[in-house]
C-alpha cells in the first residue's frame, strides 16, 4: 500500500482521467537517445517487408499521394508526461497494409538513425495507428520525428517511432531498442506497462 | 546482456530520507536509505511516487547522483517553478520522511567501470545529475581513464523567452567536486552544445 507523503497535497489540476502515474504537460518535451536525423525527402522511403521477404515501398511522393486522415489524440510518454488533444495528419496503417499479404503477428519498426521498436501487428490495424507527417497544422518538425513518424497513441510513445522508415513482419515478437534495455514489450499506459515485469 | 538494467519486476520500495543537502538556491540533494536496494549503474534513474493524505498520487523520474554505495541513493533535484513534485522535494521534504521509489531504471545512458576510454560529459542544467554519478564512479574506479571534461550551464528562468538576462550556472558546488576541470558557463551556451 502506498505510504502518505507528509505535507504533500498535489496540484490536482487534471479533471480528465489519465493513465496511472502520468501528469499533463502543455509543452511538447523532446527526449531522444541520439542526434536528430535529417532525412531528405527525395531520399525518403517507407518500406513494409513481409515475413516472406516481399517489400512494399513508397517514396515520399507516393506516400503523400495516399489518402490522409486528421485525428486528435492524447499521447503518453513512459517518462510520465501526457499531452492531451494533440492534432495530427497522417496515413492510416490500414491504408499502408491494405495490399500486404501476411500472416505474421508482430512488427519490428525501424527508423532513420537506427532506432527500433516492436509491437503486435494487430495494434497497427483497426484505425489505431498512422504514419503522421503533420502536427498541429504544420509539417512535423525533425525534433518530433519529421518528416514522418509512427503514431500509435494507445501505447506509450516510445512505440511511436520518430523518423520512421518502415517495419518488418515476423511470426515472433522481437525486442526493439528500449525493449532490449528494460522497457516493456507491449507498453500499455493504462496498465502501466513501463518496464519488464510490469 | 550489455546494457541490461532491469531484470525482474521493479517493485515499489520505501526510502528513508537521511538528510537533505542544499546544492544551490534552487537545487538540493536528498540522501536516501533504501532497504533492499541492489545497487545501480551510474547514469540510471528512479521513479518516485508521492501520495497525498486522500490517496491522490503522482510520479516523476529523477536521476541518481551518487555512485552505487550499498542501500544509499542520492537524488539531486532542481526546483521547477510551479512544479508539483520538485517544489515538494526541494522545499518540504526533511530528514525522517519516507518516500516511495522504484528502480534503478535505464540501461542505455550508463557508464561502466571496466570501460577505459576517455569520457566527455556535457550537460545543461539539471542534466548534470547523472553525469555526477558517472564522475563519482570514475573517481572511485581503481584506474580512472584520462580526465573527462565537464560543463553545465542553464539560462535563468526569466531569460528563457526574452533571451536578455545572462544564464547562471546552477551546480557550482557539485561541479567543484569534480576530479576534472569543471566549466560552468556564465555566457549564453555555445550553440554547438545546446
Amino acid at each position: 500500500m502506498a505510504i502518505v507523503s507528509r505535507g504533500f497535497r498535489g496540484r490536482r489540476d487534471q479533471s480528465v482521467p489519465l493513465p496511472p502515474g502520468q501528469y499533463v504537460v502543455k509543452d511538447f518535451p523532446v527526449l531522444s537517445a541520439g542526434p536528430t536525423p535529417r532525412v531528405q525527402l527525395d531520399r525518403w522511403t517507407f518500406t513494409i517487408t513481409t515475413e516472406a521477404g516481399a517489400e512494399h515501398a513508397w517514396t515520399w511522393e507516393q506516400f503523400r499521394a495516399l489518402p490522409t486522415e486528421r485525428f486528435t489524440v492524447d499521447i503518453h510518454c513512459v517518462t510520465k508526461w501526457s499531452k492531451l488533444d494533440t492534432s495530427w495528419e497522417g496515413v492510416s496503417l490500414d491504408t499502408l497494409l491494405a495490399g500486404v499479404d501476411t500472416s505474421a503477428s508482430f512488427a519490428l519498426v525501424a527508423s532513420y538513425g537506427g532506432y527500433t521498436t516492436n509491437l503486435p501487428l494487430a495494434d497497427l490495424r483497426g484505425g489505431k495507428a498512422w504514419v503522421a507527417h503533420r502536427f498541429e497544422g504544420a509539417d512535423l518538425e525533425p525534433e518530433h520525428g519529421g518528416p514522418a513518424r509512427l503514431l500509435v497513441p494507445h501505447l506509450y510513445l516510445w512505440k511511436s517511432a520518430k523518423w520512421v522508415r518502415g517495419f518488418s513482419l515476423h511470426a515472433e515478437d522481437q525486442a526493439g531498442f528500449w525493449e532490449t534495455l528494460g522497457y516493456h514489450m507491449y507498453g500499455d499506459p493504462w496498465r502501466e506497462q513501463r518496464y519488464w515485469g510490469d | 546482456m550489455a546494457g541490461t538494467a532491469v531484470l525482474g519486476r521493479l517493485t515499489w520500495r520505501v526510502a528513508d530520507v537521511v538528510s537533505a543537502v542544499a546544492e544551490t538556491a534552487s537545487a538540493r540533494t536528498l540522501v536516501l536509505d533504501v532497504p533492499g536496494w541492489a545497487g545501480h549503474q551510474p547514469g540510471q534513474h528512479v521513479d518516485l511516487r508521492l501520495t497525498a493524505a486522500d490517496g491522490y498520487s503522482t510520479q516523476r523520474s529523477f536521476s541518481i547522483a551518487n555512485a552505487a554505495a550499498g542501500s544509499r541513493v542520492e537524488l539531486t533535484v532542481q526546483r521547477v517553478a510551479g512544479g508539483e513534485v520538485s517544489t515538494y522535494l526541494v522545499d518540504e521534504v526533511r530528514a525522517g520522511d519516507q518516500i516511495e521509489l522504484r528502480g534503478p531504471v535505464g540501461g542505455y545512458f550508463v557508464w561502466r567501470p571496466e570501460w577505459t576510454d576517455p569520457v566527455l560529459l556535457l550537460a545543461g542544467g539539471s542534466g548534470i545529475v547523472p553525469l555526477m554519478a558517472i564522475a563519482r564512479a570514475r573517481a572511485a574506479a581503481p584506474a580512472p581513464a584520462p580526465t573527462p571534461a565537464f560543463a553545465s550551464a542553464q539560462r535563468s528562468p526569466s531569460s528563457s523567452k526574452s533571451n536578455q538576462a545572462a544564464p547562471k550556472p546552477v551546480y557550482g558546488r557539485l561541479g567543484s567536486l569534480m576530479p576534472a576541470r569543471a566549466a560552468c558557463s556564465s555566457k549564453t551556451p555555445d550553440p554547438l552544445f545546446t
